[in-house]
Order: structure tokens, then C-alpha cells, then sequence
């Protein structure tokens, strides 16, 4: 009940104790092996007190409880507008600018267009095609400015 | 509020949990005010023993609670809740215990100790500075807050294989550390 390997699982299972139930040959290697290692005795006793100090030195919630929620509810009353205007906002814009796209083809619809159809231009405009390249009109107006 | 409170007060917390928040999603305050009240406490204590700093943690519980209420939407399971609140609120806390980290305060050993009881959290407070931050939230969560391994494992967002690993860790880290400081006392 002596030697490295003993002291090895009396450290793994004094660990395990925290967490959970040992069995009965379990309890009764550690009471044994504590009985005859001094080493392991200390050791265990150190432990003790070290965890023992760290569980002394919890620290209790001290706040003001009316004045805590109070704040939380309205900070998230503000958060909630301000997400509700995040959503809402790309649709506001989108058919913001889809009512002026209508509007403005709206307006246009109704403009009279620059030549009536009661009032056709007169003449005709016409290219003629000639097979003398010199009487084209953009080479007559070149040489003759 | 209260009214409110009282009204449902008869159910059990869970269904009375699950009703508060399906009001939360139609925007009723009182709703909102229920929750709280009811994690408050626990949650700016955790936060506090994470922390070791009462006014900081004040701020991380907050910060929480906002923080869960803006995605309370994002939520499939209305029991879901108060696990996703206390996930956020260690998630916060360890993102703050990393940037304290870097700035770690020395342990001062001249400092005089009598083993008072402030002297005491004075003095875990200084070897848990000494412990990385995933260590230290799980020994506080274990230890401090005496949570069982799947609250652990459930507010770390990790698997209770790692949650029995870091624990063994830490706890060896943390009994050495005190024992050096025991030692230059
Ligand atoms: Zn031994």
C-alpha cells in the first residue's frame, strides 16, 4: 500500500472525492495508504485547507436590486426601439424610393411630346446615295466651306 | 411588475420562464422585469466571484441581459433561456479575465498577512490572477458557485470531458500556488 504508484491514485482519488461518491474499497485504500505515507497525509491536508480557503472567500452579490432593473428594462426598451428602427428602415427607404420612381414615370406620361402628331414636320429628310463619292454631302460642305 | 409577477406566480419556474419570455418576443415590459428579478442576483454573483470585482461585474450582468434579450428571437427553445443568459454572462467574463490577464498583478509577498478573512480573498483573489482564464472560471464555477459538471459544461459551451480535465488541472495549479504563498508568508 506504499510506494509511487499507491501515491499516484491516493492523490487521484482524493481529487475524485470533490466530485463524487468513492466506493468502499476506495475509502479504505485512502484511510490506509493516509495511515502509513506522511507525504500523502500532508499533501491532503494541504489541499483541504487551500480549497476550504478558496470556498471562505466567496463573494456575495451586493447590488441595488430596484435601481439594477429599473435600469436593465429601460436599457432594453431603448435597444428594442433601436433594432425595430434598424429592421424597419432598408423597407422605409426601398418604398420611399420605388413612390418617387412612380411618381416621376407618372409625370412624364403626361408631358406632350415635342412633335404633335396634329402638327407633322414638313419636308422630308432623305440621304441619297450617289455613285460619285465627290458630290456626298460631308465632302461638298469640305471643300466648299 | 409585481402585479405581474405574482399573477404567474403559482406555476412552476420553468413554465412561468417559458411564458415570460414568449411575452418578451410580443414586447410586454413587465415581462422583461420578471426575468430580471428572478436572475439578477445569481448572475451578477457569479459574475462577481468570475471577476472578483463587483462593480465590473454589475456591468457584465447587464450587459448580458441586453445582450439576451436582443437575440431572444434567435431562441428555438423558450426553456432555453436562462442556460443561453449564464453562457453569455461567463463568456463576457472570461473575455474580460484575458485582458486582465496580460496586465497580472504580482503576488506581494511583503505584503503583511494575518489570515483574516479579508486577507484571505485578498489573497485567492491574487492566485486566481495567477490561473488562465478558461482554469479559473471553471474552478470558481465548480469550486465557488458549486455548479454540477453539465451547468459547467453547459455555461462554457464545452464538453464535460474537458470541463473533468480543466477541473483537475486547475485545482492542482491552484493547491501549488497556495502552497507557495502559504510558504512566504
Ligand atoms: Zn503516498
Amino acid at each position: 500500500m506504499i510506494g509511487e504508484k499507491a501515491c499516484v491514485k491516493f492523490d487521484r482519488l482524493v481529487h475524485e472525492r470533490s466530485d463524487r461518491a468513492l466506493s468502499q474499497k476506495e475509502e479504505l485504500f485512502i484511510n490506509q495508504h493516509r495511515a502509513i505515507c506522511t507525504a500523502c497525509a500532508q499533501e491532503e491536508e494541504l489541499s483541504f485547507m487551500a480549497f476550504d480557503m478558496l470556498r471562505e472567500a466567496v463573494l456575495e452579490a451586493d447590488v441595488d436590486s430596484g435601481h439594477f432593473d429599473l435600469r436593465v428594462v429601460r436599457l432594453a426598451k431603448v435597444q428594442q426601439a433601436k433594432e425595430s428602427v434598424r429592421y424597419w428602415s432598408p423597407a422605409l427607404i426601398g418604398g420611399a424610393v420605388a413612390c418617387l420612381a412612380v411618381f416621376a414615370s407618372l409625370k412624364l406620361a403626361s408631358f406632350d411630346g415635342s412633335v404633335k402628331k396634329t402638327h407633322p414636320p414638313v419636308g422630308q429628310a432623305r440621304r441619297v446615295i450617289t455613285s460619285f463619292p465627290d458630290l456626298e454631302l460631308p465632302n461638298v460642305i469640305h471643300r466648299n466651306p | 411588475m409585481i402585479e405581474y409577477a405574482s399573477q404567474v406566480a403559482a406555476a412552476d419556474p420553468v413554465a412561468q420562464e417559458r411564458q415570460w419570455v414568449s411575452r418578451i418576443r410580443l414586447g410586454d415590459e413587465a415581462a422583461l422585469g420578471c426575468l430580471v428579478a428572478r436572475h439578477r442576483n445569481r448572475l451578477i454573483r457569479t459574475a462577481t466571484n468570475l471577476l472578483r470585482d463587483r462593480h465590473e461585474a454589475e456591468d457584465v450582468a447587464q450587459e448580458s441581459f441586453l445582450k439576451a434579450f436582443r437575440e431572444i428571437g434567435k431562441l428555438r427553445d423558450d426553456r432555453a433561456f436562462s442556460g443561453y443568459l449564464y453562457r453569455i454572462c461567463v463568456r463576457l467574463c472570461m473575455d474580460r479575465l484575458r485582458l486582465k490577464r496580460a496586465e497580472l498583478v504580482e503576488f506581494d509577498s511583503a505584503q503583511p498577512h494575518q489570515g483574516g478573512a479579508v486577507e484571505n480573498k485578498v489573497m485567492v483573489e491574487k492566485l486566481l490572477a495567477q490561473l488562465p482564464a478558461e482554469l479559473r472560471a471553471t474552478l470558481v464555477l465548480r469550486e465557488m458557485e458549486q455548479l454540477s459538471y453539465e451547468e459547467v459544461a453547459e455555461y462554457m459551451h464545452v464538453p464535460i470531458g474537458t470541463v473533468r480535465s480543466r477541473l483537475h488541472t486547475a485545482r492542482e495549479r491552484f493547491r501549488k500556488l497556495w502552497i507557495d504563498a502559504v510558504g512566504e508568508r
